[in-house]
């Protein structure tokens, strides 16, 4: 038998760079200068004047200045109103989490024929680009002030937001369970119940705990335009220039929204 | 009695290639029949017809059931739910939704059989559930009826997809290549399952296979696909390896099992009465 080799024979010379590739780097010139462009067209409109941050560098130190020290005289009234504005948060993303199941199926064009997704997902959009703050002010003239108001904004516009994230969930399903259940006679409502959330569950919750937290910052501001909670009250003080009483409502703020995100974001870990 | 009968049904994809050709099969109640085939002859694909989960090219044939109408046409009848919950089928990735427990998995074959609002809210009754037990019992998994459907095996999940049909009172089951993903101890098990209903409980079986030794070993008629077409139907036992290669050419290799796995697939053995151990 004739020895073989098998070890492949090293290479004379070491191999030579990969030849530059003139399209990309075109390519990558080109993008940049795009960026640049958008970047110099867009200053004038943003009013951009950096300079003014050194000319009025005075005036801010002593702005800054009366924010210190903070002044907590009166936490209880922050306390109570933070409170609120977490219970409007909780209402909000209840409310707008059932109402998320219904459209969020109906958008998912795995589930239903264009006809239905197509005008749901239309319906989903206009609830989505517009702001919680435009829906507070709405919602403030047709209710009156106070945090019913929050409650209804952050429904609609939270409502859009998890029907797009349910129905992307949907139609990344396996379907072989889900035609498991038909092949048993089921109907199309129980093919959803028993072949679809089951596999969604995880992810919706998941989500509606991230739109949970969210929503609490979302509610800290809805108080400005009257929608009731710590937001009007914040509202006041800035308007008034008690600083020190600003800067301890800030910081109530930060030291809830900080550790709600930390319970949800266990929370959610727990699910998935 | 007439449990199936295909009438001239043709299917094709749309870039042109055609999955069924002009098929026409009839099984009788209480047969066994084998489907065998290569890979893309169109085993599976005729059998989602049967059940109406694909619908056949426009124009083309009709599928009845049990008597009644699945499809015709390239339409599915009005009353295909009716007759699916007569039909279970038992898929080759057992298609069981994999976060609920084997229990309710198996209780849901009778969403065909109990009042919509009640399937729908799943208000099973408890003589429901117990009927799902006893299925779970029959193909040997009743001891995992609380774990989740991921947690267990592809050949007791195949099991567990047995018991479906069977809770929901089936007259037919389809298997579509329920033993491909299985190894040939589990495939054995389940074909021994399949086999078992058949015989005790008169349940017609139409199961695609990949390899024509199970079919000789559990099937009295076997039906051979090519192409889309049926190119032989008639006894098991008269498909030898010759007829294999004058249906198949050399394609037929792929058919045959190489010889240590046949040996497991025909050694005979006690049925079900034991467990394996959950994803050993």
């Amino acid at each position: 038998m004739p020895a073989t080799k098998t070890a492949a024979q090293p290479p004379a010379l070491p191999p030579a760079l990969p030849p530059r590739d003139l399209k990309r780097s075109a390519a990558n010139i080109v993008g940049w200068g795009v960026a640049l462009a958008v970047l110099m067209l867009s200053w004038e409109g943003a009013d951009m004047r950096p300079l003014d941050l050194f000319i009025y560098a005075d005036n801010m130190t002593r702005f800054m200045a009366g924010f210190f020290p903070p002044d907590f005289y009166e936490w209880p009234l922050y306390l109570d109103e933070m409170i609120i504005t977490i219970k409007v948060a909780i209402w909000g993303t209840a409310l707008s989490v059932v109402f998320a199941v219904p459209f969020g199926i109906l958008s998912s064009e795995n589930v239903v024929p264009w006809w239905i997704h197509q005008p749901t997902r239309r319906l989903m959009d206009a609830a989505r680009a517009i702001n919680e703050m435009v829906f507070a002010m709405l919602f403030v003239a047709a209710v009156g002030l106070g945090p019913f108001a929050g409650v209804l904004a952050l429904w609609i516009h939270t409502t859009g937001i998890l029907a797009k994230l349910f129905s992307e969930a949907v139609e990344a399903i396996d379907p072989r369970p889900v035609e498991g259940i038909r092949a048993t006679g089921a109907n199309r409502l129980q093919e959803v119940i028993y072949g679809i959330i089951p596999q969604v569950l995880p992810l919706w919750i998941s989500y509606s705990l991230y739109r949970f937290e969210s929503n609490v910052r979302s509610a800290t501001v809805l108080g400005i335009v009257g929608a009731g909670g710590i937001g009007m009250v914040l509202w006041e003080y800035i308007r008034g220039f008690y600083y020190g009483q600003t800067a301890a409502v800030m910081l109530i703020i930060i030291v809830t929204v900080s550790v709600l995100d930390m319970l949800s974001q266990r929370l959610r870990k727990l699910v998935i | 009695m007439t449990a199936i009968r295909v009438q001239d049904l043709s299917k094709s994809f749309k870039k042109g290639t055609h999955a069924l050709r002009n098929v026409n099969l009839r099984v009788a109640k209480g047969e066994m029949v084998a489907l065998i085939g290569a890979s893309g002859a169109g085993k599976s694909t005729l059998i989602r017809h049967l059940v109406g989960l694909t619908t056949g090219d426009a124009g083309s044939g009709q599928v009845t059931v049990l008597g009644d109408p699945v499809q015709e046409n390239g339409r599915l009848a009005r009353s295909v739910r009716r007759t699916r919950s007569r039909v279970g089928v038992v898929f080759q990735q057992f298609n069981l939704v994999n976060r609920l427990s084997l229990l309710t998995n198996v209780t849901l074959g009778a969403l065909g059989h109990v009042p919509a609002w009640r399937g729908t809210l799943g208000l099973f009754t408890a003589h429901e559930k117990r009927r799902a037990m006893e299925a779970l019992h029959r193909v040997g998994m009743a001891e995992y009826a609380t774990q989740r459907a991921s947690t267990l095996s592809g050949g007791q999940q195949q099991r567990a997809a047995i018991a479906r049909a069977l809770v929901q009172q089936a007259e037919i089951v389809l298997a579509d290549e329920p033993i491909a993903s299985l190894d040939p101890e589990s495939a054995r098990r389940v074909m021994e399952n399949l086999a078992r209903i058949n015989r005790e409980d008169g349940i017609t079986v139409v199961v695609s296979l990949h390899q024509v030794d199970f079919a000789t070993r559990f099937c009295p008629r076997t039906v051979a696909m090519r192409d889309g077409c049926v190119v032989y139907d008639g006894a098991s036992a008269a498909l030898t390896a010759d007829v294999l290669r004058d249906l198949y050419g050399a394609a037929s290799e792929e058919l045959i099992l190489p010889g240590p796995i046949r040996a497991a697939a025909a050694a005979e053995t006690d049925f079900g009465a034991r467990a394996v151990p959950a994803t050993a």
